[in-house]
């Protein structure tokens, strides 16, 4: 046994210390530890180089540092006789910084003690490798998400509590393979607890998709893209013809005052107010759920407008306003304003009263005939069931003229308002008022084709929604998880297209998911190509990183600055990370460590391969 | 067992470490015969006491080791010069022939592309192999090669030959490298080898295999070394024996500096010291750190390599040995002669390497046999690919697409 010690020491055994300059600590290497790897009973072990580790024995404390750097000094001691072996011509040396210490069994970041000159330094064995990259908690259920790139065959896993409870960030150029990476993270994930009724109950994953890259539009029906089609909603939104499916959002969210304002860029002091009168006003809304009731109220408006004596323009563009509105709803709303405008007219030169023109005359003074002749079109009208949206369209039309009506209001003011309302229609392909709650748990909702415009306030409305409902929850079990990939398209903080009240609106509601999000079991997943372009509270708040290929200057100083679990090389190394590598780092890796992503199951990859030039061109 | 050289992660080994390998009678078994139980016999046919004439044990013995010359040694001679021969003898030479020179050259590469110049260039070869396939497969492509003869008129055998390498200047630049260098270790003695005046000298024309055959052998027994056994050799025995009809072939077959395939008997002084020399430099390098053994065609039936090598393997936890098994059965046999199933290698440093078994028709068979062949193709080759390959074949493709000739 006493053998054994000397022997294993004698083959783990580097070199020394030789100097300690704070946290950098710097190792002469013996002369004859200069391979790249070293064999021992059967196995192979790497050598001491940059990025590995080293252990440093000073007393009975075993610190762990991670080497950074590396450099010769020729022996001056050397003397070149004849008789000479290469290795002894130069002292190599390691430059270490200190990154922790076994306690006991576990390896835990943070130096307590800092090394002696003379302290000997030893290679890991595989036990205490292993040590190092145990990521798991006591009470921590492991997934395994790939494979240490440095070395081969030491599988990385990492703790579900500590993963999915936290705030992650995916970063990479385009193309580095962070789809995969997220892909593959729910994909372990799922498959570890897919099976379980109350995983199914008590956690929700909606999953911000704006290339596609999570569905497959060839075989919707088989999608299987990070999990089966049967457990997750597929939402393919779209504001192109409205045939892409509809997301449901509760009736109380799409009467959010807030949301209304900022969407229709209404102005804080006159065009805001209104528009809460114009939607908590239910006068109107009641009446526009059936045909009678929706003519009537059309009716009323322009008589008491007649009866005002409002301009014969503004009655007109009253009744153009709905048709833009509700769009053919009302079958002949078209003719009706062609008679309007070719049968109604003043009378008198005070501009005091209308008058209809009829073939058998002229109608006017005597409102018992007057009226019935003027909306005697109306009989006719067919009338198609309107959506909540043209509905809240409608709303604010008439709140406008009503207002106009009977309290003058400035028009100047709010008319902007009123041509913006064509908004609303994108709203009404993709989203649906629906208080039904879905039974599957995952929902991926792809925006891909679904305008600029749209692909901003979705996500915003969306997550604000199911953000507000599990606030509201106070159920501690309860689990929900955002996904955004793509995120800077709606995490920029610096967009020139968009109003400032409206992007910070847009900051504010994902800042406090992700300040408070973690006391109501919300956490977010957000992968990006430019960490420059998101906000820097929002990035500097995530738990856990995986960092892929980064080439930008920009996006690698906002991951220096807003990172601090990076160390030195971990952070030399994004630049030249390969495709499907990345370096994993944050509160759930006790050491930054660069993994090679583990392939995910066959068919459940996202689509977002690059496409082969050569082969298409054949 | 799917992709070994991945598993036991063998390019990363063969990168950092001394390179040796073991060869036994199985590297030339495409052209000689392999010793069967040849060994056996001898041993046996010494430990018996019951044979009372000494000219019946020495007939025996000249019966055993006829065998031996004519199924190994005397073939040599063809190995040299093999215009004479039929062609299906000269294929079989030139096959095994050529399976010695890929491995020369596939090793010769990995060497050279290891491009460390904190490493050492030599590779040991030990072998327990007399013939000269060997010597005669690294003449034939022009590698540098140590067999432990000096150079001259007569060069003498001299262990310290071993440790000399070789250093080429290039034309241009005066810079100069070491090149690879396979030192050629027969423990077992060499037919290249002739003892004189307690010195060995280098026998280039094998002139001590004509001396024997020049001898004339009558009325020895046949041996099958398949199916005979001691006690089946002594029914063969003839009633009368003339001396004269062998004696004469026992001396001149003593002259050869060969240990003969027996357990432990040794005639010749000089070959005496020079075997335990040489086992000696192959424990030593056994005992260097991170070192590689090969074992190829080797069944460790010898005793004293097998327990040699067991006793580096304990001493020294950076050593890994990797032993190529002809087949499954072959396997089981070296699991057993080295001790494998009852955890005697205490570092776990010996690995026997077989080949994968496959379902054919509800019976599993061998998925193929290592052959010298086939180590060479799924080893050594397919490491030498994985490291080059890909932009070797690109650079070539890329210069013939250049010149219009695909």
């Amino acid at each position: 046994m006493n053998n054994q010690q000397v022997l294993d020491d004698s083959i783990f055994k580097i070199g020394e210390v030789l100097s300690v300059d704070g946290r950098k600590v710097k190792i002469k290497v013996d002369k004859t530890k200069n391979s790249s790897h070293i064999m021992y009973k059967g196995e192979l072990l790497k050598n001491t180089s940059v990025g590995s580790y080293v252990k440093i024995i000073k007393g009975y404390t075993k610190i762990i540092g991670k080497v950074e750097g590396e450099f010769v000094e020729e022996d001056k001691n050397y003397s070149p006789k004849e008789y000479t072996a290469e290795a002894n011509k130069i002292n190599r040396n390691l430059i270490v910084s200190m990154l922790g210490f076994f306690d006991g069994e576990r390896f835990k970041r943070g130096i307590k003690e800092l090394p002696l000159v003379f302290n000997e330094c030893f290679l890991l064995d595989n036990q205490e490798f292993e040590q190092v990259h145990d990521f798991i908690e006591k009470d921590d259920e492991p997934l395994e998400i790939g494979v240490l790139s440095l070395e081969k065959g030491q599988k990385i896993q990492i703790g579900v509590n500590s993963l999915f409870a936290s705030h992650i960030g995916i970063f990479g150029n385009t193309g580095s393979g962070k789809s995969y990476t997220l892909a593959k993270l729910y994909n372990v994930f799922f498959d570890k607890y897919i099976q379980n009724q109350k995983f199914l109950k008590q956690a929700k994953f909606y999953l911000f998709d704006f290339n596609g890259e999570y569905l497959d539009s060839k075989k919707s029906k088989e999608d299987s893209v990070i999990v089966d089609i049967k457990y997750k909603n597929v939402y393919n939104l779209s504001t192109r013809n409205g045939e892409g499916n509809k997301f449901p959002v509760l009736e109380k969210e799409i009467y959010d005052i807030n949301f209304w304002s900022i969407f229709l860029s209404a102005t804080e002091k006159t065009q805001t107010p209104f528009l809460k009168r114009a939607i908590e006003n239910d006068f109107y809304a009641n009446k526009f759920n059936s045909k009678e009731t929706i003519v009537d109220a059309i009716k009323d408006l322009i008589k008491l407008m007649i009866e005002k004596h409002i301009e014969k323009g503004d009655i007109l563009s009253f009744l153009r306003d709905i048709e833009k509105a509700i769009n053919k709803k009302l079958s002949n709303l078209n003719d009706i304003i062609t008679y309007f405008q070719q049968k109604l007219h003043w009378h008198g030169n005070g501009n005091d009263n209308f008058f209809v023109y009829t073939t058998s005359g002229k109608i006017y003074e005597d409102k018992q005939s007057f009226y019935p002749e003027l909306f005697q079109m109306f009989s006719n009208t067919q009338f198609i069931n309107l959506s909540d949206f043209e509905k809240i369209r409608l709303q604010i039309i008439f709140q406008y003229y009503d207002e106009l009506v009977k309290y003058d209001l400035n028009s100047e003011h709010i008319s902007p308002l009123l041509k913006r309302l064509k908004k609303i229609e994108d709203i009404d392909k993709v989203l649906k008022i629906d208080n039904t709650t879905s039974t599957k748990n995952i929902n991926v909702i792809s925006l891909k084709n679904v305008n600029t415009e749209m692909k901003k306030i979705l996500p915003l409305l969306i997550c604000k929604q199911i953000y507000d409902q599990q606030k509201q929850l106070q159920n501690k079990s309860s689990y929900l998880n955002i996904i955004v990939d793509e995120a800077h398209n709606v995490l920029s903080h610096n967009s020139n297209r968009e109003s400032e009240t409206w992007k910070d609106y847009r900051l504010e509601t994902f800042e406090e998911i992700i300040k408070e999000g973690r006391k109501f079991g919300v956490f977010l997943t957000i992968a990006s190509q430019r960490p420059s372009d998101i906000s820097s509270t929002i990035i500097s708040q995530l738990h856990n990183y995986f960092l892929h290929r980064l080439i930008n200057n920009k996006d690698i100083e906002a991951v220096e600055k807003t990172i601090s679990y990076l160390d030195k090389v971990s952070f030399e190394a994004l630049p030249i990370l390969p495709t499907g590598s990345c370096i994993f780092a944050g509160l759930a890796a006790q050491v930054p460590v660069m993994v090679d992503i583990g392939k995910i199951n066959d068919g459940h990859e996202p689509k977002s391969d690059t496409i082969k030039l050569t082969k298409n061109w054949k | 067992m799917s992709d070994f050289i991945d598993e036991y992660r063998l390019i990363d080994r063969i990168q950092d470490s001394n390179i040796n390998f073991l060869f036994g009678s199985g590297m030339s078994a495409g052209y000689l015969e392999i010793l069967g139980n040849i060994e056996q016999l001898l041993t046996d046919l010494n430990n018996d006491e019951t044979i009372e004439n000494e000219n019946q044990r020495e007939l025996i013995r000249a019966s055993i080791l006829n065998k031996y010359f004519e199924g190994v040694i005397e073939k040599n001679l063809n190995i040299l010069d093999y215009s004479h021969l039929e062609p299906e003898e000269i294929l079989s030479i030139q096959w095994t022939l050529e399976s010695y020179i890929n491995f020369f050259k596939t090793i010769n590469q990995l060497i050279l592309s290891r491009r460390n110049k904190l490493l050492s260039k030599q590779v040991n070869i030990f072998t327990t192999n007399i013939d000269i396939f060997l010597e005669r497969a690294i003449e034939q492509i022009g590698l540098e090669s140590n067999d432990g003869f000096g150079k001259g008129f007569k060069p003498k055998y001299d262990l310290s030959n071993f440790k000399k390498s070789i250093f080429q200047k290039s034309l241009h630049f005066d810079n100069s490298s070491e090149i690879p260098i396979f030192n050629i270790l027969k423990i077992h003695g060499s037919l290249t080898w002739k003892s004189e005046d307690k010195n060995i000298y280098f026998d280039s024309s094998l002139q001590g295999i004509q001396k024997v055959q020049k001898v004339k052998r009558r009325s020895l027994i046949d041996v099958d070394t398949s199916k005979d056994n001691l006690t089946s050799l002594k029914a063969k025995l003839p009633k009368r024996i003339h001396e004269s009809n062998f004696s004469r072939f026992l001396e001149e077959y003593n002259q050869l500096a060969i240990v003969n395939p027996t357990k432990g008997k040794f005639q010749q002084t000089v070959l005496d010291q020079k075997y335990y020399d040489l086992l000696r430099i192959y424990a030593n390098e056994l005992e260097k750190e991170n070192t590689l053994l090969f074992v190829m065609g080797f069944s460790f039936a010898d005793e004293h390599i097998r327990d040699l090598t067991i006793r580096v393997a304990d001493s020294n936890p950076t050593l890994m040995i990797y032993i190529f098994a002809f087949d499954k059965k072959s396997r089981r046999r070296l699991n057993c002669i080295l001790g494998l199933y009852k955890d005697k290698i205490k570092n776990n440093n010996i690995k026997i390497i077989s080949p994968n078994r496959i379902k054919e028709e509800d019976k599993y068979k061998d998925e193929f046999q290592y052959t010298f062949d086939q180590i060479n193709e799924r080893v050594f080759k397919k490491i030498l690919e994985k490291i080059s390959k890909p932009m070797t074949k690109k650079i070539f493709k890329a210069t013939l697409e250049g010149f219009g000739n695909e």
